[in-house]
């Protein structure tokens, strides 16, 4: 219907371009305070914004940026199938539902990040950890909105399905899967955030490779416009993450809004 | 049903945790894993007890709870007065909401080594880091909450002669407060975690390097106490600011 699609089409339009002035009002106000300071502290968006585009040809900037991606995306994909397998289950079942509940309440403030240096005495040094790490903190968001949703979900659409004889196992993966649908793409959206805060940080705390590890390396080595060039770089990839997921997330699940 | 009367009790909730304690216990007392991977959580606790009565150690909770506290101060100030005042008018919150939009998928972390090199070494990146990190869920949650506010309690108060300026601190505050508080209970958590790693990354004292330094010479024992410290503090301002917002929600 085009009637129905065009003003939606320009709405996004609009808010596209009320993005882009608002970024460059930002770059423009970071330049002003930058040449008030004069400082190699602080070098403005004029220096930082070249260099990240001169760094995107190097390989070492796609080697740390390929080897962060991959592992949130391995912590990612590993979460969504615990979180959504674990979530459905504790919210189809009460009494699992009471048992693990207060567990998870007592695992939300603990720090993932910082247990990463315990982690690595048990996984080494290398990927496993962090993806441990990263995998963990991703999940618990995809547990409490699989489980609150799963928990809500409408009784009647159950009886009809069993009703019309279809059996739990295949009643959980064609009924109630698909009505928690909405529930798990918000978890699955906090919970690839909070990865990738996880993931700049345990590279951080690990130096191993990634883009947080370059980044401290930068620091050390007093490369400052390099260092802010990453920080633009973290903050387009996770501009791109939340943005990514808003769209496909929002065609799979728009049945829902409809209603 | 008897199920659901025990399932709605703390009961299983109390056994599972209990359980999982004596699990772990038994498996490090058998001797299944090396104390120097996981210590058993009696021996975490004893030296908890001893962390408790080293006034050194004392001194770094203490910088740390510091750290955590200014930066929680400013993150609520801040949070809110901007959450409130842009609100207030159009332009304002269209602005706040794109650059909300713009800058709370970036990973704050990240600009942590900035804030290093342009506020030194000492307590203010940290708390500078905090401040950030904690602001945006209680900006986001204020924001909201004031778009929210009916409007027709403004009307009734402005009919009533109440001055615009008298209305923001008898009405909008008062109703968006239980969403503020909800706002600010993340940002606490969030705060904590923050802190620790902060300090993790460069610094010379507080929690968070008393981690680093027991990592650095494998005292495993030694890494487990800050965090389990920071994740209580973590969990009774949590659970603190929860009933706090039940509280206000229920008045």
């Amino acid at each position: 219907m085009p009637m129905r699609k065009a003003p939606h089409f320009n709405q996004a339009l609009e808010q596209a371009l009320y993005y882009t002035l608002t970024a460059a009002a930002l770059l423009l106000i970071w330049q002003g305070v930058a040449r008030q300071v004069q400082a190699d502290y602080l070098p403005g968006p004029a220096m930082v914004i070249p260099r990240l585009a001169e760094m995107l040809i190097t390989h070492e900037l796609w080697a740390a940026l390929g080897a962060s991606l991959l592992r949130l995306a391995i912590s990612f994909g590993l979460a969504l199938a615990g979180g959504i397998a674990l979530g459905l289950a504790i919210g189809r079942v009460p009494l699992l539902r009471a048992l693990v509940e207060p567990v998870l309440a007592l695992s939300y403030p603990i720090p993932k990040a910082a247990i990463l240096p315990i982690v690595m005495l048990w996984f080494g040094a290398g990927d496993i950890s962090q993806v441990f790490v990263i995998a963990t903190t991703a999940t618990l968001p995809i547990i409490y909105h699989t489980a609150d949703g799963a928990a809500r979900i409408n009784e009647r659409l159950l009886w009809a399905a069993d009703s019309m004889g279809s059996t739990r196992p295949r009643r959980l993966w064609r009924v109630v899967l698909p009505a928690t649908l909405p529930e798990i793409a918000a978890g699955a959206r906090t919970g690839i955030m909070m990865g990738l805060i996880v993931m700049v940080t345990a590279e951080m705390i690990a130096r191993n490779d990634g883009i947080g590890s370059l980044l401290f390396i930068h620091f050390d080595m007093g490369q400052n416009i390099d260092m802010y060039a990453l920080i633009v770089l973290l903050g387009i990839v996770g501009l791109t993450l939340d943005m990514l997921l808003r769209w496909p997330l929002r065609r799979l699940t728009h049945w829902a809004t409809d209603q | 049903m008897n199920t659901s009367n025990f399932v709605h009790t703390r009961w299983p909730g109390m056994l599972s945790i209990l359980s999982l304690l004596i699990v772990w216990e038994a498996v490090c007392r058998l001797g299944a894993i090396s104390p120097a991977l996981l210590p058993p959580p009696s021996a975490i606790g004893a030296q908890a007890i001893v962390f408790f009565t080293d006034p050194h150690l004392l001194l770094q909770l203490g910088i740390t709870m510091q750290r955590l506290a200014i930066g929680l101060a400013l993150a609520i100030a801040s949070g809110v007065i901007i959450g409130i005042g842009a609100s207030l008018f159009r332009p304002t919150r269209k602005i706040v909401e794109i650059l909300i939009g713009l800058l709370a998928p970036l990973p704050k972390i990240a600009i942590y080594p900035a804030l290093l090199l342009t506020l030194g070494f000492d307590n203010a990146p940290k708390i500078a880091l905090v401040a950030i990190d904690a602001m945006f869920p209680i900006l986001i949650a204020t924001f909201q909450a004031v778009q929210l506010v009916n409007s027709k309690l403004l009307w009734s108060a402005a009919a009533m002669g109440t001055s615009p300026g008298r209305a923001l601190y008898k009405v909008i505050l008062p109703a968006c407060l239980p969403s503020i508080i909800t706002g600010i209970r993340v940002g606490a958590v969030i705060g904590c975690i923050v802190v620790l790693l902060a300090e993790m990354l460069a610094s010379t004292n507080g929690l968070g390097h008393v981690l680093v330094s027991a990592s650095r010479s494998f005292r495993t024992t030694d890494m487990f106490v800050p965090i389990v410290i920071m994740s209580l503090v973590g969990f009774s301002l949590d659970k603190a600011l929860g009933h706090a917002a039940r509280r206000v929600a229920h008045r």
